[in-house]
């Protein structure tokens, strides 16, 4: 470049920068709307991020008692695995820290050496939790972990150390630098320390956690980078005069695009960074009682993320940049578009005025709607979910003019202050697209959620209600058929049990009694139609959703079952749900199962109130351990768990909305900047401030109630995906969808009024001066 | 957004599964309290068996017929349900501060559990280390099979983990030299026996009640020498003193009758050692029997007309009420003593808790030995 | 029609009143143009006269109210009755078409009358352009569209702040003549502060703004 026109150029450069900085002196909302704008979407990405990355520690860790492993010992190629021998050499060793384990390939679940889980070192954790505690005996002493399985009882049959090789030795606790070394001396060269990975496929809970965490965080990078993108685009527009007045007076248009995206890149760096510091602090200060519901609700600690500060301002920046470099595109193309900004904005135009746009639209809706039965796994179905919301953004986009011309054409223009407020708000929502599109995501996800939410609820309680078919339970690990006691002083139905293995899977039998009367107890989704007849003549059994759903049963199929070492086939005559299961269960009539006497781990008890008492000195008697609780009692315990969880996260979903809110509101504040010589008109012909504000917010609802409008049908479906699908293939239940009106509208409202609350907000002072224009361009 | 509240299905189907596992399937052992049986003469007695619940195998049984051979019977006897290898040491360092140290190996059989990683047998490794003010305890589990514990002969060798107890001479089980840890602690001991092995009973089948239904199969070796290192954060003690070999095995201690015992081996000054115990067994009477051996190494079984024992105080450990003082007699022999515990805190807090510790007796005699209560 | 008297406007720190002592008399269908140098006080007069500020002294009578002493609730009331107003920047309602615009503030009257506004466009040239949408008008096209909502709701006087500022010498001259004509024709008073003495030549009475007094402009021209 020749010198000259390298300190021209720069001279230019410096000369529009002054410019545009003066402008703050006057605007100085817009650069602070446009940073607030761009902190609160790189804080809710921190927050998110810090979250994912805390809960996902347990993902990259498991629970051993009360251990958490984070490391293990794993072979460096699939073909030379972690031996028996290279184990038992490694602790001769004295690294007695290191559990064998491995992972059931069907269910997922752990199963490790639980005799070196058990010698581990555990602060009274496990031994002293009573010292004078005599109900403990031999067994229970050499007892498993809670929720993992022993290696004896993976290995049996035809699963052995050949075919199914232990996938690594856990590394309990955390290794010193010594420590460290020394194991790394000490290992053979097939095997590594490395950290330990997400639970492998078909862990049902695992998996679609860790799914989860994924789709919340791309979710948030999504929707952050649609604030981030709507803030600067509201910017271009709003430095789009100064721009066009500066290429009039001769400075070019590349110097001018410079210009724009130094101011851009320094404000959206501001925000971005205090984004991340203030969301790194919120989430810090959280992690405790975050770690408390995490072992509350999950049994597993939410750890505090680890910290690296720059990795999370470096990314924030990046999707800044990211959108700082379309917004130069979008730039380069008005700033070439001419010199007049009125050009600009007589050449914009409406996507919404033109059917083409609307034909594609609506086929891609009906596709939608069609395709969505055609789902067959999470991944899909996580998909679709975002499809359906990406959908949705094109048709709120779209639909918003439409429906609040549709208002337009029906207010009357006698009332020429709401009639100018219906046209404006026209303008409006096709300026706050992007923001409209943000507060779209959040509203239709928190109304879905809550419909699904709702329909689990009361499919819950009303499979609890039915199955908890007598007054009082009793739940004992006494050895023992106390049913079949004569003594007992009220009637104790047995619920006998045996784990078997149905291919491959472990699978729960549990008695049903084989009495008429408690038929009608069993809520059955499907069913033989001569179910119950085949049931009771041992040729038929009832099967929970999660076995059919996995296995592809259907009612009539019939399955083997080796109940007395001799295999029988049985026919599959009804399906029933079993919420909250991870395992698959069948019921046989409860002479099937009787001769099972140590699992009975639940009695139902047939008798009233009166009787209570007898039952409880009899059972202090009989089994000691025995707890005896009324049906109320447990159908209360489990909804209390389930309002307790969905308090949390509808608080959750709350800050969601507040964030999508926030950008609304940035979005109006801005754009009111621009109408402002608009108002000054409505002041000088005589209108009051406080009618010129109610019909400000009149718009900002017109738009966000159009908005909500075409929510609502987003909402349903992706309610009835999350039922129908992502529970289906996640979690192997579904439910029938519950819609209560009320729900819908309360939800909607809240969503509504959180954003009303906030638009209040800009509202400021309206003065009726001749002089706004001098200052408003 | 909305992948909070998939977050939360999540969470909340873990919570339902928390809440009604319990209901439905797994209900969690909920612990009583219960209260040690107090004897119409204010006698504490156990009342609760250590290995109850392990199923008691009888088909093979401890009988007079097939009595103790050796050294074949040093290794493991799979057949029978419950079998311990028991170490005590009484060492000393160079001052004479005391190290009184136990290892034990235990293998219980629990054949439900052979699979193709382990053959069923769990071998239970405790190591206990006393100083004046410092008690360590280290536990163990492991099972034979899987390499990491067991047993092997040529030479005599237990293992579990990185404990290694292994002879060093061919066909015998001492001399022998053990490696330990007890958690930061490692011992490691030079163990030689300067007299022959002593059978307790009728040719090493003891019987634990007067009518003969509880036996085992016990013999000991209460002469050892031994010499070793202790190190301690670093810090190396090198010990010497003198230890007690027992080895035992049998299925009817796991019973749930078979409540528990209180055991003695007590080394005489004067070289004599003394092996007592009273056995609890429900619904019969306690049974007191023992050994006394002479500075020699002849043993002389003891008829329980000639022993009496009598605890003489109790003292609250670890939540449980203990006799640790006690008077024990054999008019026969002229020995009249009392032993009282080198500390009071000597109590194993084990998966199978259990009271073992070092004593000193006097009286007519001086000395000193270990003591063990189980079943409290 | 309008009369002012011994109008004063200080504005708190500034030395000398801006407006100091200011008479004013215009008879209906009269017109009066204000020039003035930059920063005299023309705006702040108009914004007296629009009743949107306070003076310290004095009194503004338009159309027999008295200004001064209204509520704010009045003043609006007032200038929704009784005032059109014409900016340099035109400020349309941008959602609206032309028609609409016009038809604003007769509609917030409630004298809104179909074939008056008809007319009134008629007579402005808009006619043709009354469905157009405003940001697609010229400049000239916009400020007439200005004028006309100015003048649709029949309002005693007329307050223009430099109504020829952004529009070239042809398209002022054609826009001038339209408004000075109409407010002649409807006995409508017109106050026009301006810059440009072709638009202050066409006023019945001409007036210059200096040191807070209006000095009758010695280069009036005969009417």
């Amino acid at each position: 470049m020749h010198p000259n026109s390298f300190w021209g150029g720069w001279h230019a450069l410096t000369l529009a920068l002054r410019a545009q900085v003066a402008s703050y002196r006057q605007r100085l909302w817009e650069p602070l709307l446009i940073v607030v704008a761009i902190f609160i979407a790189s804080a809710g990405l921190t927050a998110v991020t810090l979250i994912n990355q805390g809960a996902s520690q347990q993902l990259n860790s498991f629970r051993l008692g009360p251990w958490t492993v984070s490391e293990q010992v794993a072979a460096r190629r699939i073909n030379e695995p972690v031996t028996q021998a290279d184990y038992a050499t490694l602790r001769q060793q004295g690294f007695d820290f290191l559990i064998a384990f491995t992972w059931q390939p069907s269910s997922g679940q752990l199963a490790v050496d639980t005799l070196a889980a058990l010698s581990l070192p555990t602060n009274g954790a496990l031994t002293q939790a009573d010292p004078a505690d005599t109900s403990y005996n031999g067994t229970t002493r050499l007892a498993n972990l809670p929720g993992v399985q022993d290696l004896n009882a993976f290995y049996q049959g035809e699963i052995t150390l050949q075919s199914h090789p232990l996938r690594g030795l856990a590394i309990v606790g955390r290794l010193s630098a010594i420590h460290r070394q020394q194991l790394q001396n000490a290992l053979p060269e097939h095997l590594h320390v490395v950290p330990v990975r997400a639970q492998p496929t078909g862990s049902n809970l695992s998996d679609s956690f860790h799914l989860n965490l994924w789709a919340m965080g791309t979710l948030m990078l999504v929707v952050s980078g649609f604030i981030i993108f709507n803030a600067l685009n509201l910017m271009l527009a709003a430095r789009m005069p100064l721009l066009i007045k500066l290429r009039q007076l001769g400075i070019h248009q590349s110097t001018l695009l410079w210009v724009l995206m130094l101011e851009m890149m320094l404000l959206a760096m501001v925000g971005a960074i205090l984004g991340v510091v203030v969301g790194t602090a919120v989430i810090t200060t959280f992690t405790p009682s975050l770690n408390n519901l995490y072992q509350l609700l999950f049994d597993s600690s939410f750890n505090s993320p680890p910290l690296s500060i720059g990795a999370m301002i470096l990314r924030s920046s990046l999707l800044s940049l990211a959108a700082v470099g379309a917004i130069a595109v979008v730039a380069l193309r008005r700033l070439k578009g001419g010199m007049s900004w009125r050009k600009v904005l007589a050449t914009t135009r409406h996507v919404d005025n033109q059917p083409r746009y609307w034909c594609v639209l609506a086929i891609a809706v009906v596709a939608m709607v069609v395709g969505a039965s055609y789902l067959t796994s999470q991944l899909a179905a996580l998909l679709f979910i975002g499809l359906v919301l990406l959908v949705g953004c094109v048709s709120v986009m779209m639909a918003m003019p439409v429906i609040l011309r549709g208002l337009a054409h029906w207010v009357s223009a006698k009332r020429p202050v709401l009639h100018w407020s219906v046209h404006n708000a026209i303008g409006l929502s096709r300026r706050t697209k992007l923001a409209a599109s943000a507060f779209f995501i959040a509203l239709a996800a928190n109304i879905g959620m809550n419909v699904m939410v709702d329909s689990f609820r009361i499919a819950t309680e009303s499979w609890l209600e039915q199955r908890l078919f007598a007054p009082y339970y009793v739940y004992t690990n006494h050895d023992g058929d106390l049913s079949t006691r004569a003594d007992a002083p009220a009637q104790l139905l047995a619920r006998y049990g045996k784990n078997v293995r149905l291919a491959g899977q472990h699978t729960e039998l549990r008695s049903f009694p084989q009495l008429p009367e408690f038929k009608r107890y069993l809520m059955l989704d499907q069913q033989h139609s001569d179910a119950w007849p085949l049931f009771y003549g041992r040729e038929g059994v009832f099967i929970n959703q999660q076995l059919a759903y996995r296995q592809a049963i259907e009612v009539g199929d019939s399955i083997e079952l080796s109940l007395n070492e001799t295999p029988d086939s049985m026919t599959v005559v009804g399906i029933y749900p079993d919420y909250g299961n991870p395992h698959a269960q069948i019921l046989l009539p409860d002479a099937a199962l009787a001769e099972e006497r140590d699992n009975i781990t639940a009695y139902a008890a047939m008798m009233i109130e009166s009787q209570t008492d007898a039952l409880q000195v009899w059972l202090d008697a009989v089994a000691p351990d025995a707890r005896l609780l009324a049906r109320e009692t447990l159908i209360k315990q489990s909804m209390s768990v389930f309002v307790r969880t969905f308090a949390t996260t509808d608080l959750l979903n709350m800050v969601t909305m507040l964030v999508a809110a926030l950008s609304f509101f940035v979005s109006i504040s801005l754009l009111v900047l621009d109408i402002t010589p608009q108002l000054h008109l409505l002041r000088t012909v005589g209108i009051s401030p406080h009618i010129i504000k109610l019909s400000l917010f009149g718009q900002y609802c017109f738009v966000a109630v159009s908005c909500a409008i075409v929510a609502v049908p987003f909402a349903l479906l992706l309610a009835w995906l999350l039922v129908a699908k992502v529970n289906r293939y996640a979690f192997h239940w579904t439910y029938p969808l519950t819609l209560d009106p009320a729900m819908v509208i309360q939800s909607l409202l809240v969503g509504l009024g959180i954003l009303c609350v906030l638009l209040l907000l800009p509202l400021g002072r309206l003065k009726a001066k001749f002089t706004s224009q001098q200052e408003t361009v | 957004m909305r992948t909070n509240k998939w977050l939360s299905v999540v969470l909340l189907s873990g919570a339902l599964l928390v809440m009604l596992l319990p209901a439905f399937g797994l209900a969690l052992p909920l612990s009583t309290q219960s209260e040690q049986q107090v004897t119409d003469h204010g006698q504490v007695v156990p009342r609760q068996s250590l290995f109850a619940g392990m199923q008691a195998k009888n088909n093979v049984t401890v009988t007079p017929e097939h009595p103790v051979r050796l050294p074949d019977d040093h290794a493991p006897h799979p057949d029978f349900q419950l079998e311990w290898w028991y170490l005590t040491f009484l060492l000393e360092d160079k001052n004479g501060a005391p190290f009184n140290y136990q290892f034990t190996l235990f293998r219980l059989a629990r054949p439900e559990q052979a699979s193709n990683w382990g053959e069923g047998h769990i071998w239970l490794g405790h190591s206990s280390l006393h100083t004046e003010s410092a008690h360590w305890f280290s536990e163990k589990l492991a099972q034979q099979g899987t390499g990491v514990a067991g047993y092997s002969d040529q030479p005599f060798t237990f293992f579990i983990d990185n404990w290694l107890w292994q002879s060093t001479a061919p066909d015998k089980l001492f001399p022998a030299r053990l490696h330990s840890t007890v958690e930061g602690v490692s011992v490691s001991l030079e163990l030689t026996a300067t007299k022959p092995l002593v059978k307790h009973g009728e040719q090493g089948v003891s019987f634990k009640t007067a009518d003969g239904v509880y036996r085992s199969y016990y013999y000991s070796q209460p002469f050892i020498d031994t010499t070793g290192t202790i190190n301690i954060d670093g810090e190396r003690v090198a010990v010497n003193g003198i230890g007690w070999f027992d080895h035992e095995w049998t299925s009817q201690l796991t019973d749930e009758n078979a409540l528990g015992w209180d055991w003695f081996s007590l080394h005489f000054d004067d070289g004599r050692k003394l092996m007592v115990f009273t056995m609890h067994v429900n619904n019969r009477p306690p049974h007191t029997t023992g050994t006394l051996i002479s500075a020699d190494g002849r043993a002389t079984p003891l008829e329980r007309n000639e022993i009496v024992l009598t605890p003489l105080q109790t003292e609250r450990v670890a939540g449980r009420t203990l006799p640790l003082a006690w008077q024990i007699q054999l008019p026969e022999a002229g020995i009249d003593i009392t032993t009282n515990p080198f500390k009071t805190k000597q109590f194993n807090h084990s998966r199978f808790p259990y009271y073992e510790g070092a004593i000193r007796f006097s009286g007519t005699h001086n000395g000193k030995g270990f003591m063990e209560l189980t079943g409290y | 029609m309008l009369l002012v008297q011994q109008l004063t406007k200080c504005y708190p720190g500034a030395d000398n009143a801006i407006i100091n002592g200011l008479h004013l008399n215009a008879g209906a269908g009269t017109s009066l143009s204000i020039q003035g140098a930059s920063g005299c006080g023309k705006s702040t007069l108009l914004a007296l006269l629009a009743g949107f500020e306070r003076c310290d002294s004095g009194s503004i009578i338009i159309a027999n109210q008295q200004l001064d002493g209204l509520s704010a609730r009045e003043a609006d009331d007032f200038r929704k009755h009784h005032l059109g107003v014409i900016f340099q920047n035109y400020n349309l309602l941008e959602c609206f078409n032309v028609w609409d615009n016009v038809a604003f503030t007769a509609r917030l009257k409630g004298n809104y009358n179909h074939q008056h506004q008809q007319q009134l466009l008629e007579e402005l040239g808009l006619s043709a352009l009354s469905r157009a949408p405003v940001s697609q008008l010229s400049g000239g096209e916009q400020q007439r569209v200005a004028i006309a909502r100015a003048l649709n709701h029949r309002p005693a006087v007329v307050l223009a702040d430099e109504p020829t500022g952004n529009l070239d010498e042809k398209t002022s001259n054609v826009v001038s003549d339209l408004l000075f004509s109409y407010c002649r024709k409807q006995e409508i008073t017109l106050v026009v502060v301006t810059h440009s003495r072709d638009v202050a030549r066409r006023a019945s009475f001409q007036y210059s703004l200096h040191l807070g007094k209006l000095c009758a402009d010695s280069s009036r021209a005969p009417q």
